[in-house]
């Protein structure tokens, strides 16, 4: 799980133009989404729905579905390591 | 009338934080948003009331290649998982979307494509923009990037004092254009005679007679 | 007062190839909205659309030239001092692949050399609001005394581009589109060519004025309380001379536009006016759509009686608006165009037939 959350915040950082953060600056609990978390927006959901299925197999077809499993890096890493096909 | 230039090979990252930074969204723009971004971060610098929500500055873009560098950029990714942040940027107005989320204007925003940079195009179009009665500054960018590294970029800042010093007068007796001939000072579209004011180049000499949209600084 | 006028219109379109036409195959209940199968334009999956049938090899010029030729005909032919506005969203963008000069710019000198039109074309390229953004800078291009004429042509054709586009933004419906409706799910992509010939010489239609807006918001959401719309509604307003006789909505059948609009339209006051929704019979033809639809509400001004809404059936926004799937009588001389677009812009036209 370790490594995943470390690979999860590499790809989260390259995909999302995250240009001035580092993997040691992201909480894994902290919200993803919202002004208190890394302020990510609709179109950053859309990439990391697209990142799920290149990178790891998994299909989520519904944007608000999304939103929860993208809570935090943590939510993101449990329901990678349970749904991935790759 | 105010003028910025970001030449080709310019570091933007760097020039970004040189400006401030503190806007991480900057990194997710296309290289066009970028240039347009930046051009108007140089051009208010020193601006009062920046951010304060307004409607009386347009903004208008210009550019032959549009959104090419990243239309290119998408049509890559068609082939496997076609990207939705590199789709949003296939657009060359989302540059004047971007500068307006920044800025906080909420007034008209167009994006233009021209065959080339024409001074006097562009300078027809910045008149046009005054006709809007809400707009009473005009920032004009070229930003022009058919890839990541080749780009012309600079940006102009219009006030109607730049284009109409001391009166309005049009020939269909709207907005104000000049379409006469004969001595006039500060904006004149499309006449001819002597005149001082902002010459869309930047750059500008020699009195006398000019046509075209943009005056010549006389001297 | 000087007055800028609508002197020919013409429209291309797999509805029909006159405003005549277009309209007759509306009041009819015809849509040129269908799915199509896997395959088509080199897509994956099946999607819903309004194509043209035949061959597509330029395809752009030739729905733009003879948009414009229909336009100029009507307007009596060309003159000198006509100026031409190409308006359109990704114009040759299906080229990419192959090396070509996908640049607007480039369309525009093939489409005004087909045309003997001189000088250098300006090409508004506003995403989906182009062509009402043209039809603003053609009365622009007359108020400032530069140009006789000004031909607007707005055209759009579909590719895998696009659509691929659109649908990794999830803002495709799978079905025909429902403008407004509460189930509604996305759009359809449409393609079209439309062209407007405007001048200062009389007659009956009038651009009675145009504004164009930015939501400063988001660069592909609408905002949620209609900035945009609304503050260019609000320029427009004071021109009215009455109250219009419907509002031609921009009405894609996404969630969040057909919303947005809504709440534009309760704070400009005008949620009891009747809404014309027309992209369930053509899609979204994104250059086009700001002539087309004008267009097409000038024939429902004409007739008084704007088309059924299309795909429309529970209303789903909040507040709701006056919108039927059935046909509405309308009365008045003057209607309102609407659209918004990525980038966070919005247009509203207000357009006047004067008897």
């Amino acid at each position: 799980m370790e490594e995943l959350i470390k690979e999860l915040k590499i790809k989260l950082i390259e995909s999302l133009n995250l240009e001035e953060m580092t993997p040691e600056d992201i909480d894994v609990n902290a919200p993803l989404f919202g002004d208190e978390g890394l302020g990510l927006d609709s179109i950053d959901v859309l990439e990391l729905i697209v990142l799920l299925e290149k990178d790891y197999g998994i299909r989520l077809a519904n944007p608000a579905e999304g939103k929860a499993v993208f809570a935090s890096i943590a939510v993101m890493a449990d329901y990678v390591a349970k749904h991935r096909t790759k | 009338m105010k003028t910025v230039a970001i030449e080709k090979g310019t570091s933007l990252t760097e020039l970004y934080r040189s400006l401030g930074g503190d806007y991480p969204k900057f990194f997710k723009m296309d290289i066009q948003c970028k240039l347009g971004y930046l051009l108007v971060e140089k051009l208010l610098q020193d601006a009062p009331d920046r951010f304060v929500p307004r409607k009386d500055v347009a903004v208008l873009v210009f550019s032959r290649s549009g959104s090419l560098a990243d239309d290119k950029a998408f049509a890559a990714t068609l082939d496997t998982f076609p990207s939705p942040a590199h789709f949003v940027y296939t657009l060359p107005n989302t540059v004047c979307g971007e500068i307006a989320i920044r800025n906080r204007f909420m007034g008209e925003t167009r994006s233009y494509v021209l065959d080339s940079f024409d001074p006097e195009i562009l300078g027809e179009l910045v008149l046009e923009a005054f006709l809007d009665e809400e707009s009473s500054s005009v920032i004009a960018i070229w930003a022009d990037a058919p890839s990541e590294e080749e780009w012309e970029a600079r940006a102009w800042l219009f006030t109607a004092q730049d284009l109409m010093p001391a009166h309005h007068c049009c020939h269909h007796g709207e907005g104000g254009c000049h379409h006469g001939e004969g001595h006039h000072e500060g904006g004149c579209c499309h006449g001819e005679g002597h005149g001082e004011g902002s010459c869309c180049h930047g750059e500008g000499h020699g009195e006398g007679q000019h046509e075209g949209c943009c005056h010549h600084k006389g001297e | 007062m000087i007055k800028t006028n609508i002197i020919g219109c013409g429209v291309v379109t797999p509805l029909g190839n006159t405003p005549g036409d277009v309209f007759g195959a509306l009041q009819a209940g015809r849509t040129a909205v269908r799915e199509h199968p896997a395959g088509t334009l080199g897509l994956k999956e099946p999607f819903c659309a309004s194509l043209f049938e035949g061959p597509r090899e330029d395809l752009f010029c030739r729905i733009a030239v003879e948009a414009g030729e229909k336009a100029l005909a009507e307007a009596g032919g060309l003159t000198p001092g006509t100026a031409l506005v190409l308006c359109s969203v990704k114009g040759e963008i299906g080229s990419l692949r192959e090396g070509e000069d996908v640049s607007l710019a480039a369309a525009a000198r093939k489409i005004a050399e087909r045309l003997g039109i001189q000088g250098m074309p300006v090409v508004v390229s506003d995403a989906c609001i182009s062509g009402l953004s043209g039809i603003v800078q053609a009365r622009r291009m007359l108020l400032a005394g530069l140009w006789d004429r000004v031909l607007v042509i707005g055209a759009e054709v579909q590719s895998r581009f696009i659509v691929a586009g659109f649908n990794s933004l999830k803002a495709l419906s799978e079905q025909p589109c429902r403008p407004f409706d509460a189930s509604r799910s996305g759009l359809n992509p449409g393609e079209a060519a439309a062209a407007l010939v405007l001048s200062l010489e009389d007659s009956p239609w009038e651009v009675v004025h145009g504004a164009i807006r930015n939501d400063a918001n988001h660069i592909s959401g609408p905002s949620r309380t209609a900035e945009g719309s609304f503050n260019a509604l609000s320029a427009v307003l004071p021109y009215m001379q009455g109250r219009p006789a419907f509002v031609g909505v921009h009405g894609t059948g996404t969630l969040y536009n057909d919303q947005m609009e809504a709440i534009a339209l309760e704070r400009a006051g005008l949620l009891d006016i009747p809404v014309s929704a027309l992209k369930g019979y053509f899609g979204h033809t994104m250059g086009a759509a700001g002539i087309l639809e004008t267009i097409i509400g000038m024939q429902s001004l004409l007739q008084g009686r704007i088309p059924g809404n299309r795909g429309f059936a529970k209303a789903g926004t909040e507040p709701s608006v006056n919108i039927s799937a059935q046909a509405m009588e309308c009365s008045g001389n003057e209607f309102l165009k609407l659209l918004s677009g990525f980038g966070g812009i919005n247009g509203a036209l207000l357009i006047r037939h004067c008897v």
